[in-house]
């Protein structure tokens, strides 16, 4: 693998596992099956792919069954230390789900607990690239809408979708389900950046020769941490024009603050899933943190069709995963280690 | 795509916000055994729920941890029939339902669930009003998309499966929410309980369907059977409509019929399914009707665009609510009446 060339520390996952595994051994381990296990930090992931190298670099070694799961993922995993690991499935249904099974379990304390939502994403080539891995500050639904098959628009229309209840796409929603727009914590969010930017992220040459054709940086460079504001559809879109409409929702959705980055299928629904549960007194919801690796370009570079963009292999899917972990296991071990100042919230 | 839900949503806010302080009681009886619930409702927004609520009496009020602020509770009456209002949206009816089935303190393990709301309906299967139960429910919305602008020429619209390569190419097969099939023998007897009772129309709704060129959507509604397709965009128009009709069949080997569209099914479907998985909840005692508050897709000469900004005018919101209620009941009376033998499964009527 090639990596990065960056300044600040360079470790690889085993060595960041290692480090972190260490830690978590020289604890106790909570041993009163009586008590809900207290989580520190409960990972979220959708997919076996986004869990593993989560799970080799924490020791998840404790299976704990929950009634509600999927079937293929039907147990939280944990290690002796209160950081856990859910794998939901894909898409919002299993999302929400596997999220709310977990939070009316009795088996958890999460009172306290850190959520980092981490997954793979597509990224938008003017503000990443691939393998670039990102915090998002702003969680907005691009799904709940309406829509129109884009060849039928009406004069002045850019976009088929719009928001419900409106009369055109530069229209405000006339409606709320409540679920479409999730502003992070700030200083959460830029305390989880500082622990993991100067992570050395992963690189390969597939990747690098496919972002070469890409016109211009960010897309053309090397990988970084950066933040950036991420969209949740079950509907997985590709190309400039979806692209396009990405950019201008969450513009619209977010009053201006939000800029468009990053898209995948199912962290609305697990952060709804959360505030229900914060609503319910059984979590903070100011502790949440939402992840994502490049795996891929959300649209075509020039000269490509945007179907062959999409069928495109462009070199990231095992890049990203590592770079998820890498990006998201400091920050993890920094609550773990700090715990007695965590517990009461972001350390300044 | 049930129309209305937006607006519904923000009732419900204010309905809920203005509750009545009620005693708050346990799902779980006070002699210790779980409560054993005949029929539980589930509906997405406040307006459909209403029908219920009033008709059956509805008054003792469950709280559950989880269902969120807008309606926290579960709406019981003395014959053990309950309602449930999720919220809109897959998110919403996802946390929802788990809740229902982790926290509520209910037996839900021999309960019929009537999953009730309103939708778009496709014209060459219904009008305004249609009251529709499904025997499959098609997951619309998880799948890929390009901007119909700059797909490839030949493709008919820009959805395709996740893991095909075109549309006519079948999805992967790893996502278990896609489809869910209604048991047989349940929605027989949904069907024939219901199919002659008296639907609600109204007349803006009449005038409306007049602009259609052929039935039945240019007919009075009835009780039908027909599919749902479900996702948390509410798509209309003419080629959107082609694609519920093509992606149905390609997902149910060509035998279902898309016809209603509807913003949570295959969520509320795939939590009854984990349910049923960890022994709490009876996968062929779950029943899925819709009723259609708009069109799909637009009449002839209309363009998709005024169809769909139109869908509140067209005066659905009043029958497709009240045909909620009308088309269920007969199956909730049947359930309750003769529960010592629908308790053992579907009563063939």
């Amino acid at each position: 693998m090639l990596r990065a060339s960056r300044s600040g520390n360079h470790f690889s996952p085993l060595v960041v596992g290692a480090v972190v595994t260490l830690l978590f051994v020289a604890k106790t381990v909570r041993s009163d099956p009586s008590t809900a296990r207290a989580v520190k930090v409960l990972v979220i992931t959708t997919s076996d792919a986004e869990a593993k190298p989560y799970g080799d670099a924490l020791g998840l070694t404790d299976s704990v069954p929950v009634p509600g799961l999927s079937e293929a993922n039907p147990a939280v995993r944990c290690n002796a230390d209160g950081v856990c690991l859910l794998t939901t499935g894909p898409g919002k249904a299993n999302a929400a789900a596997s999220v709310m099974a977990v939070i009316e379990s009795e088996p958890f304390d999460l009172s306290h607990t850190y959520f980092l939502v981490a997954g793979l994403a597509a990224i938008d080539p003017g503000e990443g690239t691939v393998g670039s891995v990102t915090w998002a500050q702003n969680v907005v639904d691009s799904g709940i809408a309406w829509e129109i098959d884009a060849r039928a628009l009406p004069a002045g229309w850019s976009t088929g979708y719009l928001g419900i209840l409106a009369k055109s796409p530069s229209d405000k929603p006339g409606s709320s389900f409540g679920t479409e727009f999730y502003p992070l914590v700030p200083s959460l969010v830029a305390k989880a950046l500082a622990l993991s930017e100067s992570a050395a992220l992963e690189d390969g040459p597939a990747a690098s020769a496919y972002r070469a054709h890409y016109a211009a940086s960010p897309a053309t460079e090397p990988p970084k941490v950066i933040t950036c504001d991420t969209t949740t559809s079950d509907t997985y879109w590709h190309g400039e024009l979806l692209g396009q409409r990405a950019h201008d929702w969450v513009a619209a959705v977010t009053g201006g603050k939000g800029a468009y980055c990053t898209m995948q299928q199912t962290d609305n629904a697990t952060i709804a899933a959360l505030h229900r549960g914060a609503d319910a007194g059984l979590l903070d919801a100011k502790r949440v943190l939402v992840l994502h690796a490049a795996s891929r370009f959300d649209r075509q570079y020039p000269g490509q069709s945007a179907a062959e963009s999409f069928a495109a292999d462009a070199g990231g899917n095992a890049v990203a995963l590592h770079n998820l972990a890498i990006a998201g296991v400091p920050v993890i071990a920094e609550i773990v280690a700090n715990w007695d100042a965590w517990q009461t919230g972001v350390p300044e | 795509v049930s129309a209305a839900r937006a607006l519904i949503a923000g009732l419900a806010i204010v309905a809920a916000s203005c509750g009545s302080d009620a005693a708050p009681a346990a799902g779980g009886s006070h002699t210790g055994a779980p409560r054993a619930v005949k029929v539980m409702i589930v509906n997405m927004a406040f307006l459909e729920g209403q029908g219920f609520v009033k008709e059956l009496g509805l008054d003792e009020e469950i709280p559950v941890t989880g269902l969120g602020t807008a309606a926290p509770n579960v709406l019981c009456n003395a014959d053990d029939v309950c309602e449930l209002t999720t919220g809109m949206g897959y998110a919403n009816a996802a946390a929802s339902v788990t809740a229902l089935i982790q926290r509520s303190g209910l037996d839900l393990s021999r309960t019929y669930v009537i999953i009730a709301g309103i939708a778009g309906v496709d014209p060459e299967q219904g009008t305004i009003g249609t009251a529709a139960w499904a025997r499959y429910v098609v997951d619309f919305g998880f799948a890929n998309e390009i901007d119909a602008r700059e797909m490839p020429a030949a493709w008919p619209y820009g959805y395709f499966g996740i893991g095909a390569a075109a549309p006519s190419d079948p999805p992967a097969n790893d996502y278990d929410a896609a489809v869910f099939q209604i048991d047989e023998a349940l929605l027989q007897a949904a069907y024939a309980l219901s199919k002659d009772v008296a639907l609600g129309d109204s007349a803006a709704a009449a005038k409306f369907r007049a602009n259609y060129a052929s039935a039945p959507a240019n007919e009075p509604p009835r009780v039908t059977q027909c599919d749902v397709v479900s996702s948390d965009t509410w798509f209309a128009g003419n080629a959107l409509t082609v694609r519920a009709r093509e992606w149905t069949k390609l997902l149910t080997n060509g035998k279902g019929v898309a016809c209603m569209s509807a913003q949570e099914d295959n969520a509320t479907l795939e939590v009854l399914k984990r349910g049923a998985a960890a022994g709490k909840v009876d996968l062929t005692r779950v029943l899925v009707l819709r009723t259609a508050s708009d069109f799909a897709a637009p009449y002839g000469g209309q363009t998709d665009a005024d169809g769909l900004v139109s869908s509140l005018a067209q005066g659905g919101i009043g029958p497709s609510t009240e045909n909620l209620f009308a088309a269920a009941s007969p199956v909730i009376r049947a359930i309750v009446t003769d529960w010592s033998a629908w308790r053992m499964g579907t009563v063939k009527p």
